[in-house]
């Protein structure tokens, strides 16, 4: 048996002990999985992929898993990878963008041009988006408090009719500017994120052979962190589900749906979870935190029914509460980090990297980022300087190649290159193929001399590809050279200046270093401590919030913040804010009576 | 079972005989043409891009392979393109999901190929050499592969084939296909090999044998004594692998090498026929796999759809409806699904070494049965007049040139015509498909005099390969479709039907006697109408004055006659003493009546009254009848029995024939 026979092997044993995970991993119908934090859906899921490439489908047909970032889709293939997934044809991992533009609309559009959808797929930049948007605004006296460019997104996506019984009140003013913005990009024959994804929804919707395509191709769509991912999503999914044969695996919790800003609410994964055709399975066992932290996080969500979740490690390990009431201002609160959450953690011998600080807004992170600076404290700011985009990723895949070329192929990393050529003029046929891959083949390897840093080495290689060149008028990845100056600022700064090829995939990840976050960013990641400030009621939740639909996903984020930690958990608070008298927030209240109670 | 998707378009450019063609193809396509035409080489360009056992090496072509109208094609950079369309493929899953990238048109399903050869320039423009590329749908760079070809391809059966060899390969045979797709378990093989090993041990146990290896083995130490130390008798050992490959086809009992030759094709096409068919639903199900895929059955197909072989396993049941078939079909898509694709058969002269009433009656099977596509290229009349009208494809060249393509995949007749038309061609073998020109009249008459005509006028009809045929009406309609689409060049000869008005009735069997009332012809008002509702001319295009008319028809391939065949015969020549003779002696050696009638008629004849003639001719009186009389005439007949409107006919269509040369 080879090693990744012997990995498979004992992933399934584990989940075999899950009987909720077995469950999962064994479904051959229509499937929600509801999965709480640190239940291990990405174990199933992986797994799940492994057991239907290799016992359910066969060639030539294959299966697409979505996933909300290219971030996760490059995690899934990495841990797939090792799990010993073969190459092979109709296997589709990525996002449901790149899903809509390469497996929809590339290959469909132009069978259908009653759609008017402008081919080649131009992609506009952010820049234009905004300018444009600008326009919309000026010609209906819209002023920038009254809408953001956020909004008329979210509004355009909420809009797309369908199958779903879900209803979201409208904002009128939003739907009015999303119709005239929506003409003008037309005009300009450009595309945004949201036009790729309402015209791949509108042809899966309307047009039974690309149904029968997507069906014939995937006889299995698998779909990770479905309450994220919206409406149009949810209406590709009910369409097919309904028009073809293609069996159905979504994965989500919606107690973790934070995004509404971007139109994805829980209501779709709790709709699909209870269609008839559909079944339910929930994974209840947290894998990460102990079960005082487990149980404060439901007292956090303040659920009219119970979740039930229970701790799979840390058996009899007790959770550490503090309530800490400052008299003003936050700034208070930043001094109390460092003179005693800090000291504190790391002499109970909690690393440093396992403490996040979360805070409400990027202005609180840049103000606690300069206490900590003089606090002497490393820090590492948890937003996105640079996004994993595919340029990225394959200059990461690069990197690794030149490390190990027996555990990555060569094959793929020129792949991309001779698409990405293609998508932008340049031409290569025949013997010219051969050619273009013996340079890249060479430059690649030349790299490696002279350029021990990785900051070197990046631009050794964006220089001998020509690749911001080529991305200068790219109608591709229109926002690309900017990124990439941003992944070059990241590889240049202080602590990442030392990097070696090596380190790139931990590129933006804290070294040495606590992590600073927004409440929204933390999503995702997990901590042994989690410190929570600002929690007073007006900042957290937010005054801002006075429907009940965002009330609601306060707390869902309160819950996805306290979920964040394994073991530790500070909530901090001021009596006094700019110099106006603040109540305890209701989510600080909730948490100290329930542990109040629980100490008796 | 589903009908398998079919090459719907051929487009073939700068291609061998090709210079450009663009022909539509239905499933069953036959494929007809002269000697050298280039059907095979119709074949091979489907080829280069549909079949798997040509290498690459051979998709690199040369010199000789460009259309031969150029000269050193490869330095000017001619390129070579042959496009195909395929329909009906979308209800197949694995095709769908590996060519739906090729797709051109969502409904009706229809993917494209291409395959293109080209020259590869320097960057000063020169060429370097040439490459070629084969791609999917509009998309250069979506190439197929050889992986695509596992599931969508071409198998060519040639005309000279030696059909025994490839029965007996065990490799490539058809029979051991079709056997490796029942997947039988290898240890029922192992079981029964162990037993044939056993079997064949027995021997080993006769006194005689055990002599035998004595001495061999004494024998052998006298020369040498090394290890092995013992030399023994054995027999051989049984593989598994190839109990199967050593079963044999019998026919009446006996191996095929001792069956005649006909026999042999049959049966190759018949395993090949069966190797090719859509294996999605199987016919036969073991007890494992049938125990397992009831597990998955909910709506309880299997068992409406198959039968207990009583051991165990099931039998797929005869006759279910189309209904059933086609959930069955997605029920297997989905829950057995099988690695494999589809296979479009071409056969090259199927006709080969057959007799001509097994060709109509296997052919006929295939035509109607086969669910798989199929294209065949024939020299054979026999199939050619089974093959449905519109499956049928002409490819013919005029002179030097380039080879043309014709189909009649577009053909558009009604039901009735439709029935007519396949009658005459069954009734008739084919033979309209094969002329190189076609002169169709409507009766008897002109079917023996037309031919001896011709003769006489030292134009000979069938040694420039032109046929008259007697469509025995004026129902011109659908021969004209079908030739049309052809490019088959025809004219047609038709009676005139002179008509007066009298009391506001029409009053045929009327002379011309400038009587001062209306006249009219039928024959020309038959005529228009045809010429008009085949898009040949416009109404307003055609002339009042019925002489303009007549000569415009003409210029069209319509020659028409005054009256009918024998009394416009009659009244060209009663003026000539010579040829009044031949036609009175003719009458007077057919007749059954009297000398006063034979007197009557040749004084009938002298003073010109020829529908008097033509009634003689006819009266039970008589006896002789429109055909008798022409028969009998066709032997003595000169050219002034000539009508015009023939003459004007054959010299017509042979020069339709001469221009070809």
């Amino acid at each position: 048996m080879n090693e990744m026979e012997t990995a498979y092997k004992k992933k399934l044993a584990q989940i075999k002990k899950d009987q909720q995970q077995y469950d999962a991993f064994n479904s051959l119908e229509n499937t929600a999985v509801l999965a709480g934090p640190g239940s291990g859906k990405t174990t199933v899921l992986t797994l799940k992929i492994m057991k239907l490439l290799s016992e359910i489908i066969k060639p030539p047909r294959g299966l697409a898993c979505l996933t909300y970032s290219n971030e996760a889709a490059k995690e899934f293939k990495k841990r797939l990878k090792q799990l010993g997934l073969k190459e092979r044809g109709n296997v589709f991992l990525g996002t449901v963008h790149s899903f809509c533009i390469s497996e929809v609309i590339t290959k469909f559009a132009h069978l259908f041009p009653q759609y008017n959808i402008p081919l080649p797929l131009k992609i506009i930049s952010t820049k234009k988006k905004n300018q444009l948007f600008q326009r919309v605004r000026e010609e209906l006296n819209i002023s920038e408090n009254e809408l953001s460019l956020t909004e008329m997104d979210s509004e355009r996506s909420i809009n797309i009719k369908g199958r779903s019984q879900v209803t979201i009140p409208s904002f009128d003013l939003a739907l009015k500017a999303a119709d005239l913005y929506e003409r003008k990009l037309r005009a300009s024959n450009y595309v945004d994120f949201s036009a790729i994804i309402l015209y791949a929804t509108q042809l899966i919707q309307n047009e039974e052979y690309v149904r029968r395509s997507l069906e014939a191709k995937f006889p299995w769509i698998l779909i990770d962190e479905y309450q994220d991912l919206g409406k149009p999503l949810h209406e590709m999914i009910l369409s097919l589900m309904d028009g073809t044969t293609s069996v159905f695996f979504a994965v989500g919790d919606p107690d973790q749906s934070i995004y509404g800003f971007n139109g994805a609410v829980p209501d779709y994964l709790l709709e699909l979870s209870q269609l008839p055709s559909v079944r339910k399975i929930k994974l209840q066992t947290n894998y990460r935190s102990n079960q005082d932290i487990i149980d404060a996080s439901e007292v956090a969500l303040n659920p009219s029914s119970r979740r039930n979740y229970r701790a799979g490690t840390r058996g009899d390990e007790r959770a550490q509460f503090s309530f800490k009431v400052c008299e003003t201002d936050m700034i208070e609160q930043y001094n109390y980090v460092v003179s005693e959450v800090i000291p504190q953690n790391l002499e109970a011998g909690v690393p440093i990297e396992e403490i996040v600080i979360l805070v409400g807004n990027k202005f609180q992170m840049k103000d606690l980022g300069e206490v900590l600076d003089r606090g002497g404290i490393p820090y590492y700011a948890a937003k996105h300087e640079f996004e994993r985009t595919h340029v990225v990723a394959w200059l990461e895949d690069c990197a690794n190649w030149l490390i190990d070329s027996e555990q990555n192929s060569f094959e793929s990393i020129f792949l991309f290159w001779k698409s990405f050529l293609t998508r932008h003029g340049v031409d290569i046929l025949g013997t010219d193929i051969i050619l273009e891959k013996r340079k890249l083949y060479d430059l690649l390897k030349r790299s490696l001399f002279g350029n021990e840093q990785l900051v070197d080495w990046i631009q050794c290689v964006l220089k001998n590809t020509r690749l911001r060149e080529l991305l200068k008028n790219t109608e591709v990845y229109p926002d690309e050279n900017e990124n990439l100056d941003n992944l070059l600022k990241v590889a240049k700064e202080g602590k990442f200046a030392g990097f070696t090829l090596e380190q790139f995939s931990q590129l933006g990840k804290p070294v040495n270093q606590v992590t600073i976050s927004t409440r929204h960013s933390s999503k995702g990641l997990e901590f042994e401590t989690i410190v929570l400030l600002g929690m007073e009621e007006g900042n957290f939740p937010s005054y801002r919030s006075t429907t009940e639909r965002k009330i609601k996903e306060e707390y869902r984020i309160f819950f996805v913040c306290v979920s964040r930690a394994k073991s530790r958990c500070y909530l901090v608070r001021s009596k006094v804010q700019r110099g106006w008298k603040k109540k305890p927030s209701r989510f600080w209240t909730n948490l100290y009576d329930w542990n109040i109670q629980r100490s008796k | 079972m589903m009908e398998s998707p079919y090459i719907s378009r051929v487009k073939i450019t700068n291609y061998r005989n090709f210079e450009f063609v663009d022909v539509q193809l239905k499933d069953k396509q036959v494929v007809i043409g002269e000697n050298n035409v280039g059907k095979t080489n119709f074949l091979r360009a489907i080829q280069l891009i549909l079949d798997p056992t040509l290498t690459d090496q051979e998709r690199f072509l040369e010199d000789m392979d460009f259309y031969n109208g150029f000269e050193s094609p490869m330095e000017k950079g001619i390129i070579i393109e042959i496009v195909l369309e395929i329909k009906r493929f979308s209800h197949n899953k694995n095709l769908l999901c590996q060519l739906s990238d090729a797709t051109v048109k969502a409904s009706p399903d229809t993917l494209r190929l291409t395959y293109r050869y080209f020259p590869r320039l320097r960057e000063d423009g020169s060429i370097e050499g040439y490459i070629f590329k084969i791609f999917k749908g509009e998309n250069e760079n979506n190439e197929f592969t050889h992986i695509d070809r596992k599931y969508l391809n071409i198998k060519v059966i040639r005309a000279l084939r030696d059909v025994e060899a490839e029965i007996k390969n065990s490799r490539k045979s058809p029979l051991s296909v079709l056997l490796k797709a029942y997947d039988i378990e290898k240890s029922k093989l192992e079981a029964i090999a162990k037993n044939i090993k056993a079997q064949n041990d027995q021997v080993l146990s006769l006194s005689e044998l055990k002599d035998l290896n004595r001495r061999i083995d004494n024998r052998f130490k006298d020369f040498i004594d090394v290890k092995p130390d013992s030399v023994e008798l054995g027999t051989n050992e049984v593989n598994t692998n190839r109990i199967l490959t050593t079963l044999k086809v019998l026919l009446g009992g006996r191996t095929v090498s001792d069956t005649s030759l006909g026999l042999t094709n049959i049966l190759y096409i018949t395993l090949m026929l069966l190797a090719i068919e859509d294996r999605t639903v199987p016919t036969f199900i073991n007890s494992i796999l049938y125990q397992e895929l009831k597990g998955k059955d909910k709506a309880g197909i299997l068992q409406k759809t198959y039968k207990s072989d009583g051991h165990g396993n099931y039998i797929l049941m005869d006759g279910l409806s189309s209904v059933l078939k086609s959930e069955l079909y997605e029920f297997m898509d989905m829950y057995n699904p099988i690695d494999e694709g589809a296979t479009i058969l071409a056969i090259e002269e199927p006709e080969a070494h057959l007799h001509p009433a097994i060709q109509r009656s296997i052919y006929k099977d295939v035509f109607n049965r086969s669910t798989n596509s199929v294209i065949m290229t024939t020299h054979s009349t026999h199939i050619a007049s089974i093959t449905p009208l519109e499956s049928v494809m002409h490819l013919y060249r005029r002179g030097k040139g380039a080879t043309k393509a014709r189909s009649s995949a577009e053909l558009s007749l009604s039901e009735e015509e439709y029935a007519d038309l396949a009658r005459y061609i069954d009734a008739n073998r084919g033979e309209i498909y094969f002329g190189k020109a076609v002169l169709l009249v409507e009766g008897i008459t002109e079917e023996y005099l037309v031919p001896v005509f011709a003769d006489l006028m030292g134009k000979t009809l069938d040694y420039k390969g032109i046929f008259v045929c007697n469509i025995n009406s004026t129902n011109f309609s659908p021969y004209i479709k079908l030739l049309g689409e052809l490019g088959i060049p025809y004219a047609v000869i038709t009676d005139g039907d002179y008509y007066e008005i009298i009391n506001q009735e029409r009053e045929y069997h009327l002379l011309n006697k400038n009587s001062g009332n209306d006249i009219g012809y039928l024959g020309l008002e038959i005529i228009e109408k045809l010429v008009i509702d085949n898009d040949i001319l416009s109404d307003s295009e055609i002339p009042e004055d019925f002489g303009e008319m007549d000569d415009l028809f003409r210029e069209k391939g319509f020659f028409i006659g005054y009256y009918t065949a024998e009394v416009d015969i009659m009244e060209g020549c009663y003026k000539d003493e010579a040829s009044r003779e031949i036609i009175s002696g003719i009458f007077s050696g057919l007749t059954a009546g009297g000398d006063k009638q034979k007197r009557n008629f040749s004084a009938n004849l002298e003073k010109g009254d020829c529908w008097a003639c033509l009634r003689q001719i006819e009266s039970s009186h008589s006896r002789i009848g429109k055909g008798r009389f022409a028969q009998r005439l066709a032997h003595h007949c000169t050219l002034s029995h000539m009508p015009d409107h023939i003459k004007r006919a054959i010299d017509y269509i042979c020069k339709e024939v001469e221009e070809d040369e």
